[in-house]
């Protein structure tokens, strides 16, 4: 499988009125072409900052180092113009709130025909025309109308359908969508994922979907990667991930899912979330976990490959190291 | 804005009533600017001549209005009047909004030491008492109405500068900004296409507003023996020369003072239902 974007060793501060917040705690990732790669995890562990980052759109006190290599090319060392031309035409992004999205004052045509109209040099006629195939792409009946509608007058499904179409505005060869269905009722969610998944295959293009619902996750994801506190727990298969769950909080994770078919209590993991201002030393999740060793406290575990395509990072199964 | 919805906007103002109100006053206002030598009974006295055998006579089949204490026919003047005013208020205006609007969405959307240098500044010209500012640079430049409308603009437009810099903080936080930076798009269009048009509103209202305070601010540098000079006809010196002779003769300040007031409404009112127009999720109100 060929490597399209490959995340290694990321580290993200804040700096903030309380002091440094250390947000991402040395991410590292891959994704391949053509797949569809999900991030978990609980709010504030630092899915959403890990994509700004990929598109480098964080606020002007964040601190980054690392790597994000990206068709071959550094992003962390481009140039502010040449991140332009990668954001919407080689990465394109979907957003967690289609409500507020598009601006409000302008009919969906002029906010299209500008995206379109921004890396092509064509007219104006030609990028309506591109903007009717775009939203015929996403399944937008009467995609004229849809052209001269204003966004209130659109439902929240159609509205992110528009969003999709405008971030496919230039065959992007990865999609990220962040929580893309969060604000969307259950039945529109279906809709929209199956939506991506098939243009996926129209366009080919990965996706990096982040998301907390881990029922969104085994529908629609090839591989799977845990978050928790600005780390990358776990990688895996999404099969193996559900089967085979390795690190501690992974298996508290699935084991919080209610199964409607027994009426057993649930397992709640116990204890809060860190502060990233001042997180835990070593295994930022160690405080929470049942199985915790001395060294936890001590030293972060490393993401090694436990077995074949997948990676954990838990001194559980780092045994040959210090024991 | 394309041609049919500048239509369809007009169109809408014309249906509400009260905003019809205010096109048909702002338009006579024009019109009577423009046309002001042949609509004055007394041209030659509404631009200065005296006639001592009338002075302060009250309002009369000759002198609708009366006359004032140099036997001018006010009505004359009050009609003349209307040039100056709409002259001023609307190059006040348009000169605080030329320097405040762009200097507001640059401090509010870069933030950083762009904000803070050029929201000190505004802070430098807010701590002068406004009429104080305006006559320190009025007295600077000389008399004289362009000089008067100079003064009054460049002492106006840090209003404007706060008002759409605090827009333009909450605006650039908003998903859709988020979403055309995610694009690839840049600053400059985006500061064009998705701050300013959802920013102007309340300015347009304020900007509305202010042309009565304009007028009434030319007014008091024209009293104070700055901006119009007499024996020009400006509403606001009437006014101005008028209120010693209230008491006795009414008609004097009054109908000036009239004039400001049904201006003022008319700016107001037009400016009220366009904000309302302008944003789409207000528009359904009038449909």
């Amino acid at each position: 499988m060929n490597e399209l974007l490959s995340i290694e060793d990321l580290y993200l501060n804040f700096r903030t009125f309380w002091g440094m917040a250390y947000v991402l705690n040395g991410i590292d990732l891959k994704i391949y072409k053509d797949e569809v790669f999900g991030l978990v995890g609980e709010t504030g562990c630092g899915k959403s900052v890990t994509s700004m980052s990929i598109l480098r759109l964080l606020p002007s006190n964040a601190e980054v180092s690392g790597r994000i290599i990206f068709e071959g090319k550094n992003l962390l060392e481009l140039s502010e113009k040449e991140m332009k031309k990668i954001r919407g035409e080689r990465i394109s992004m979907v957003f967690q709130d289609p409500m507020s999205s598009l601006n409000p004052l302008f009919k969906i045509k002029t906010q299209m025909v500008d995206v379109i109209k921004l890396h092509h040099k064509i007219s104006k006629e030609e990028a309506i025309e591109r903007a009717i195939e775009l939203l015929k792409a996403v399944n937008l009946p009467d995609p004229n109308r849809i052209l001269e509608s204003y966004p209130h007058q659109l439902s929240g499904g159609m509205r992110q359908r528009v969003m999709i179409a405008l971030a496919l505005s230039f065959n992007p060869s990865l999609l990220i969508a962040d929580e893309p269905t969060t604000a969307l009722d259950v039945t529109i969610q279906k809709q929209i994922l199956d939506l991506i998944l098939e243009l996926k295959k129209q366009y080919h293009f990965s996706v990096l979907l982040i998301t907390h619902d881990l029922g969104v996750v085994a529908e629609t994801c090839d591989r799977v990667g845990v978050m928790y506190a600005g780390n990358m727990v776990e990688i895996a298969d999404v099969e193996e991930l559900f089967e085979n769950p390795l690190h501690p909080y992974t298996q508290g994770l699935l084991s919080a899912i209610p199964d409607p078919r027994y009426k057993k209590p649930l397992k709640p993991l116990r204890g809060n979330v860190p502060s990233l201002l001042e997180p835990p030393p070593g295994c930022r999740f160690h405080p929470r976990c049942d199985h915790m060793m001395p060294i936890c406290k001590k030293e972060k575990p490393k993401l090694i490959e436990y077995s074949k395509n997948h990676y954990v990072a838990c001194h559980l199964y780092g045994g040959d190291v210090n024991g | 804005m394309k041609k049919d919805e500048i239509i369809r906007v007009l169109k809408i103002m014309v249906r509400n009533k009260l905003s019809l109100t205010g096109i048909i006053i702002i338009i006579a206002l024009i019109f009577t600017a423009i046309f002001a030598p042949f609509l004055a009974p007394y041209p030659e006295q509404a631009e200065g001549e005296p006639n001592l055998e009338e002075k302060l006579q009250p309002p009369s089949s000759t002198h609708w209005f009366g006359t004032d204490y140099m036997g001018r026919d006010v009505l004359s003047r009050v009609i003349y009047g209307a040039r100056i005013s709409l002259l001023v208020a609307v190059s006040v205006v348009a000169l605080g909004l030329l320097i405040g609007v762009p200097l507001g969405l640059l401090a509010g959307y870069k933030g950083g030491a762009v904000d803070a240098i050029i929201m000190r500044t505004t802070d430098i010209f807010l701590s002068f008492p406004p009429l104080l500012l305006a006559l320190l640079i009025s007295v600077t430049l000389g008399r004289g109405l362009e000089n008067a409308i100079i003064a009054l603009g460049v002492s106006w437009w840090p209003w404007y500068t706060r008002l759409i810099r605090g827009m333009a903080i909450s605006l650039k936080e908003k998903p859709y900004v988020e979403v055309a930076k995610s694009m690839g798009i840049s600053n400059w269009k985006i500061i064009g296409r998705h701050i300013l048009p959802n920013a102007i509103s309340p300015v347009i209202v304020q900007g509305t507003m202010d042309m009565g305070s304009a007028i009434l601010e030319a007014s008091a540098l024209s009293f104070l023996g700055l901006g119009v000079q007499p024996p020009t006809a400006d509403w606001g010196l009437m006014v101005s020369q008028g209120k010693d002779y209230l008491l006795n003769y009414w008609w004097y300040p009054t109908f000036p003072g009239l004039a400001i007031f049904i201006t003022v409404i008319a700016f107001n009112l037009v400016g009220d239902t366009l904000r309302e127009i302008l944003d789409p999720r207000l528009r359904r109100r009038f449909l």
